[in-house]
C-alpha cells in the first residue's frame, strides 16, 4: 500500500516536471515542444511595409520567431540585436534564402507598420531582408496563437508588458520544433543547419 | 475549535473562496499564499466535521494513515511548483485538479494527523517551516521570474509573505513547546 | 557478579546500541586524528602530497571530527537522560544508522569523488570546483550531511517527546518557571536542563541546516536557482557553530553526573546555574534567528551583532560549569581516578580555550589574526582538551569494574602524556597564529616549516596516546554498564 502510494506520488511528480527537469511553465513548455512538435496555427500578418501575408505562405522555409513589442524598454531591444547578429551569421553560411526571421508584435494596436519599421531600423539599416517585423492583423488571432504556443504577456503596470522571451524555431512543414534561449545564437544556427540538411536529404523531421 | 465554530467557518469560507477565486488568482502572492492554503484549510475543516459525525472515519484514518499522509504530502508539494500555478490559469483540467486535490489533501491530512507519532509530526512541522523559508528566500532573490503569468515584483512580494508566514509559524511552534501545557501523546 | 549480569541483561538492546556508538566514536576519532597529523606533516614537508589531497583530507578531518563529536555527545546525553525520562531505543539506534550512512556518503564524496570544498561547504564553492570534483561528489557530501542531520533530529525529537511527557513544557524542563517563581527545586536534574538547552538550540540549528543544505543541493543541479552568498554563509555558520558548541553542552553532562561520584558532593541546580543555561538558550533562540530569518535586508551592524552573540552565547554556561567544578574540588577529598582527571582537565580545557577565542573576537586583534592558525588553535583547545576529555572520562568511568579501586597505572601515564602533548600541539597552532601563519594552506613558507614539524610531532604523540586509550577502552567494551 505504502509502496503503491509512493510510486503514484513519484509518478505524479515525474509527469508534472517532465522527469524532474521542468519546475516552471517556461521550461515545461520547452521540453514539451522538443518531444511533441506543434503545428503552428495560421495567422494573417502585416509587415513593416504594410504588406499582408499569411503565416502559412512561409511554409518551406525555416522560421525563427520572436515575440516583441516596440515600446519595450528592455529585453526587446536585446532581441532585435540578437536577430540582426543572427542574420549576419545566416548570410555567412548562405542560409538567408531558406530561413525567415519574424518578430511578431505582442501589441498590435500600437505597433503600426511605421513603428515596426522604426524598431527594425534601430538594429539594421536594411529593411528588405530575410527579417520581417510583423503584427497580427486580427488581434484575437494573435492571442490565440500565443496561447497555443504558451507565450504569455502580462501588463507590467507601467504601460508595457512582461513576457517570456525565447526563440521559437518552426520547421519547413510549419511545426514548432524547438524553443530556446534568445541569446544562444550558436545553438540556434546549429539547429537551423540541421533542419536544412534534413530537408535536403529528405529525412522527415517530425516523424 | 468547537464543532459549531468549525461549521460556521466552513459555511462562510466555501462561498468566499469560490467568489474570490478570480481576484485571488490575479496575483502570485494571493494565488499561492492565500488561495492554495485556503483550499487545504477548507478540506481540513470539512474532515474535522466529518470525523465528529462518523467515528468510523477515525478508524479509517488510523488504518490508512501512511497512505493518507503520503497523498497530502505529494499533493501539497506538487502545488508548490510554479509550473502548476501557471498551468492552473491556462489549462482547465489543471484548474479542476487544483480545486479537487487540495481540499482532499486537507481532508487526508486531518484524518491521519492524530495517528502519527510525535517524532514524525515534529519532522513534518520543521520541514514545512524549512520549506517556507527556502521558497520565500528563492522567490525573494531570484533574478528571473518563475511564473510566466506574474511579474517579478509580485514574486518578490510572495517571498516576503512566505518568510513572514515562516516567522509566525516558527514563533507559534516555539511558544507551544516552550510554554505550552500540552503533553505529548 | 550475578547481580551485575542480571542488571546488564535487563536492557541488552540498549547496551548493545551504546557499545556500537562507542566503537564508532573511538574508531572515527583515531582515524580523524591520523588525518590531522597527516596535514601537519604535509605542511612540515615530512610527507609530500598534492594540494588537492590536502584539501580533501582537511574536509574529511573537519566534517569527521564535528560529526563524531556530535555522536559522542549524543551517547553521553542519552546515557544520563534516560535515567530521568523514557527514551525510545529504536530512535537512538536510528540516529547511529543514519550517521553511518551519512559517513559513507561523505567518505565516498571525498575519497572517490575528490570533494575538497571544506567541511563548511561555503556557497557557491561546491558547484564551482573548476573541475576538481563533480556535482555528484558535492551532492554526496551535502546529502551525507543532510542524512546525518535527519538522524540527530530524530533523536532530539524523541528527547522533546520524553521531556514534554514528563515536564509538560520545555520551559519547565529548562527550569525557567523556577527562575520566575524564585523557588528553586534542587532536585531538578542538571542533565535535564542541559539536554533541554541542547535540544532547543540544535533543532533551530538543524532548521537552518535543512534550509541551506537543500538549497545547495538544488543549486548544484539547477544552477539557475541561485541564493545570496552572504546569507548562505550566515546560515551555514549558524548551523555549524551551534552544532559544534552543542557537542560540548551534551558532553558536559558527564561532568555534572560523574564528578560528584569522585568528590562525594552532589551537583545540584542553583539559581545561577538555571539562569546561565536559560540565558544561553535565549541568546541563541531569540537573538540570533531574529537576524537570520527575518530581516532579509539588514544593516551590517546587525550582522555583526548576530555573529558576536552566536559566539558569546555559550559563555554563561561555561562560567557556571567552571565555577561548579571548582566548588566540587575545593577542599574536597577527591578520588583522583582517571575519569576524574579527564573531567577536570576537560573543564580546564574548555574554559582556557575560550580565552584565545575572546582575544580573537577583539576587533583590533582580529584584523591581524583572523584566518591564521590562531583560529584552529582556539577551537582545538576546547575540542581536543575540553570535549574529547569529557568523552574519555565518561568512557573510562562507565567501563570500569564495579569495585575498581586499583588504578590502571598505564592509563594514568597515558593521561599525562595526552595532556602535555595536546597542550604543546595546540600551543604550536597559537604560536603560528601569532606569527601570522594562515590557516587552511596546504603549503607553507620555509620560515613556518619548523613550527609545522614540531606540531606534527606533538600531534603524533596525541594520536598515539588516543590509540592507546582506544585499545584499552575497546578491551573494556564488554564491561560497560548502563547504570555506572
Ligand atoms: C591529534 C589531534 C588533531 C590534529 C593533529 C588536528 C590537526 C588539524 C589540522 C592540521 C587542521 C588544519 C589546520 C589548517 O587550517 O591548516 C585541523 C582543522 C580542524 N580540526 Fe583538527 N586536529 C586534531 C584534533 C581535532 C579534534 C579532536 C577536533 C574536533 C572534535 C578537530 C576539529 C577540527 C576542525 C573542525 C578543523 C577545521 C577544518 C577546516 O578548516 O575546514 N580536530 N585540525
Amino acid at each position: 500500500m505504502t509502496v503503491v502510494a509512493v510510486s503514484l506520488g513519484l509518478l505524479a511528480w515525474w509527469q508534472t516536471t517532465q522527469g524532474f527537469r521542468a519546475f516552471t511553465w517556461e521550461s515545461y513548455r520547452r521540453l514539451k515542444i522538443a518531444s511533441h512538435p506543434l503545428a503552428v496555427p495560421n495567422v494573417l500578418l502585416q509587415d513593416q511595409f504594410g504588406h499582408l501575408l499569411d503565416l502559412n505562405s512561409l511554409r518551406g522555409k525555416v522560421l525563427v520567431i520572436n515575440f516583441i513589442y516596440t515600446r519595450c524598454p528592455t529585453i526587446c531591444g536585446y532581441t532585435g540585436l540578437n536577430l540582426s547578429r543572427l542574420q549576419r551569421m545566416l548570410l555567412q553560411r548562405s542560409f538567408q534564402d531558406r530561413v525567415r526571421l519574424l518578430s511578431i508584435s505582442l501589441d498590435p494596436h500600437f505597433d503600426t507598420p511605421q513603428k515596426l519599421k522604426a524598431y527594425m531600423l534601430r538594429f539594421s539599416n536594411q529593411l528588405k531582408t530575410s527579417w520581417q517585423a510583423v503584427r497580427p492583423v486580427k488581434p484575437l488571432q494573435g492571442q490565440e496563437m500565443q496561447h497555443q504556443l504558451g507565450v504569455v504577456s502580462i501588463p507590467d503596470g507601467i504601460g508595457g508588458f512582461t513576457h517570456n522571451a525565447a526563440t521559437h524555431l518552426v520547421d519547413q512543414k510549419g511545426y514548432l520544433v524547438r524553443i530556446i534561449d534568445e541569446d544562444n545564437l550558436k545553438l540556434t544556427i546549429d539547429i537551423i543547419a540541421r533542419m536544412l540538411l534534413a530537408a535536403k536529404t529528405g529525412i522527415n523531421h517530425d516523424g | 475549535m468547537t464543532d459549531n465554530f468549525r461549521q460556521a467557518m466552513f459555511v462562510m469560507l466555501v462561498p468566499v473562496i469560490i467568489i474570490s477565486h478570480h481576484w485571488l488568482e490575479t496575483s502570485m502572492t494571493s494565488h499561492m499564499a492565500v488561495q492554495l492554503p485556503l483550499l487545504v484549510f477548507v478540506g481540513a475543516l470539512f474532515a474535522g466535521l466529518l470525523q465528529t459525525y462518523s467515528p468510523r472515519l477515525v478508524v479509517f484514518g488510523q488504518r490508512y494513515r501512511i497512505s493518507l499522509l503520503l497523498y497530502s504530502l505529494f499533493t501539497i508539494s506538487l502545488w508548490m511548483l510554479p509550473r502548476l500555478l501557471d498551468a492552473a490559469l491556462y489549462q482547465s483540467s489543471i484548474a479542476f485538479l487544483k480545486w479537487l486535490s487540495l481540499p482532499l489533501a486537507g481532508i487526508s491530512l486531518v484524518l491521519c494527523w492524530r495517528h502519527l507519532p510525535f517524532v514524525l509530526r515534529g519532522i513534518l512541522h520543521l520541514e514545512l517551516l524549512a520549506t517556507l523559508l527556502r521558497l520565500g528566500w528563492l522567490y525573494l532573490i531570484a533574478p528571473q521570474r518563475y511564473c510566466v503569468s506574474y511579474g517579478i515584483n509580485d514574486q518578490q512580494q510572495l517571498g516576503h509573505v512566505l518568510l513572514g508566514y515562516a516567522a509566525v509559524y516558527g514563533l507559534f511552534l516555539a511558544s507551544s513547546v516552550l510554554l505550552g501545557g500540552r503533553r505529548a501523546n | 557478579m550475578t547481580t551485575r549480569t542480571q542488571s546488564v541483561t535487563a536492557q541488552p538492546r540498549e547496551r548493545l546500541y551504546l557499545q556500537l556508538y562507542i566503537a564508532t566514536t573511538l574508531a572515527i576519532f583515531v582515524l580523524m586524528m591520523l588525518a590531522g597529523v597527516v596535514m601537519r606533516a604535509v605542511q612540515g614537508t615530512y610527507i609530500h602530497m598534492s594540494p588537492d589531497w590536502f584539501y580533501q583530507i582537511m574536509t574529511l578531518h573537519g566534517a569527521g571530527m564535528v560529526g563524531i563529536a556530535g555522536l559522542a555527545g549524543v551517547s553521553i546525553m542519552w546515557y544520563f537522560l534516560r535515567r530521568y525520562v523514557s527514551l525510545t531505543p529504536g530512535l537512538f539506534l536510528a540516529n547511529l544508522i543514519l550517521f553511518i550512512i551519512g559517513v559513507v556518503m561523505i567518505l565516498g564524496a571525498i575519497l572517490l569523488g575528490k570533494f575538497g570544498g571544506g567541511w563548511t561547504f561555503l556557497y557557491p564553492l561546491p558547484a564551482k570546483s573548476m573541475g576538481l570534483w563533480s556535482h555528484n561528489a558535492a551532492a554526496a557530501y551535502v546529502g551525507g550531511l543532510l542524512v546525518i542531520g535527519i538522524g540527530f533530529l530524530l533523536f532530539y525529537l524523541d528527547v522533546a517527546r520524553a521531556l514534554l511527557a514528563k515536564y509538560g513544557s520545555l520551559g519547565r524542563a529548562l527550569g525557567v518557571n523556577q527562575l520566575i517563581s524564585g523557588r528553586i527545586d534542587t532536585d531538578h536534574p542538571p542533565t535535564v536542563v542541559a539536554s533541554t538547552m541542547v535540544l532547543i538550540v540544535n533543532t533551530i540549528g538543524t532548521l537552518a541546516g535543512a534550509v541551506i543544505l537543500v538549497l545547495t543541493l538544488v543549486n548544484l543541479y539547477y544552477p539557475t536557482m541561485q541564493i545570496d552568498a552572504l546569507w548562505a554563509k550566515n546560515l551555514i555558520y549558524f548551523f555549524g557553530h551551534v552544532f559544534i558548541n552543542a557537542t560540548i553542552y551534551m558532553a558536559v553532562i558527564a561532568v555534572y553526573e560523574l564528578l560528584p561520584k569522585y568528590t562525594g558532593r552532589p551537583w545540584k541546580v542553583t539559581r545561577p546555574f538555571l539562569a546561565a543555561w536559560s540565558a544561553s538558550t535565549l541568546m541563541v533562540i531569540i537573538v540570533y534567528p531574529h537576524h537570520l530569518l527575518m530581516d532579509m535586508v539588514m544593516p551590517d551592524w546587525m550582522l555583526v551583532l548576530g555573529q558576536v552573540i552566536s559566539y558569546l552565547s555559550g559563555i554563561p554556561v561555561l562560567l557556571v560549569t567552571t565555577y561548579g567544578a571548582l566548588v566540587q574540588i575545593h577542599h574536597a577529598k577527591v578520588r583522583w581516578d582517571t575519569p576524574a582527571k579527564f573531567l577536570i582537565l576537560a573543564v580546564f580545557g574548555w574554559a582556557a580555550g575560550v580565552v584565545p577565542a575572546i582575544i580573537d573576537g577583539t576587533i583590533v586583534v582580529n584584523q591581524v589574526m583572523h584566518n591564521t592558525l590562531w583560529v584552529p588553535g582556539h577551537f582545538h583547545f576546547y575540542l581536543l582538551l575540553g570535549m574529547l576529555p569529557m568523552v574519555l572520562g565518561f568512557l573510562f568511568h562507565i567501563s570500569r569494574h564495579e569495585n575498581e579501586t586499583t588504578k590502571d597505572r598505564s592509563v594514568g601515564m597515558g593521561f599525562w602524556i595526552f595532556m602535555v602533548s595536546a597542550l604543546l600541539f595546540i600551543f604550536m597552532f597559537l604560536y603560528s597564529g601569532v606569527m601570522s601563519v594562515p590557516r587552511r594552506w596546504a603549503e607553507h613558507l620555509a620560515a613556518w616549516i619548523p613550527y609545522d614539524q614540531w606540531a606534527a610531532l606533538f600531534g603524533l604523540v596525541v594520536l598515539l596516546s588516543m590509540l592507546f586509550f582506544t585499545v584499552k577502552l575497546l578491551a573494556r567494551l564488554t564491561h560497560i554498564r548502563l547504570e555506572a
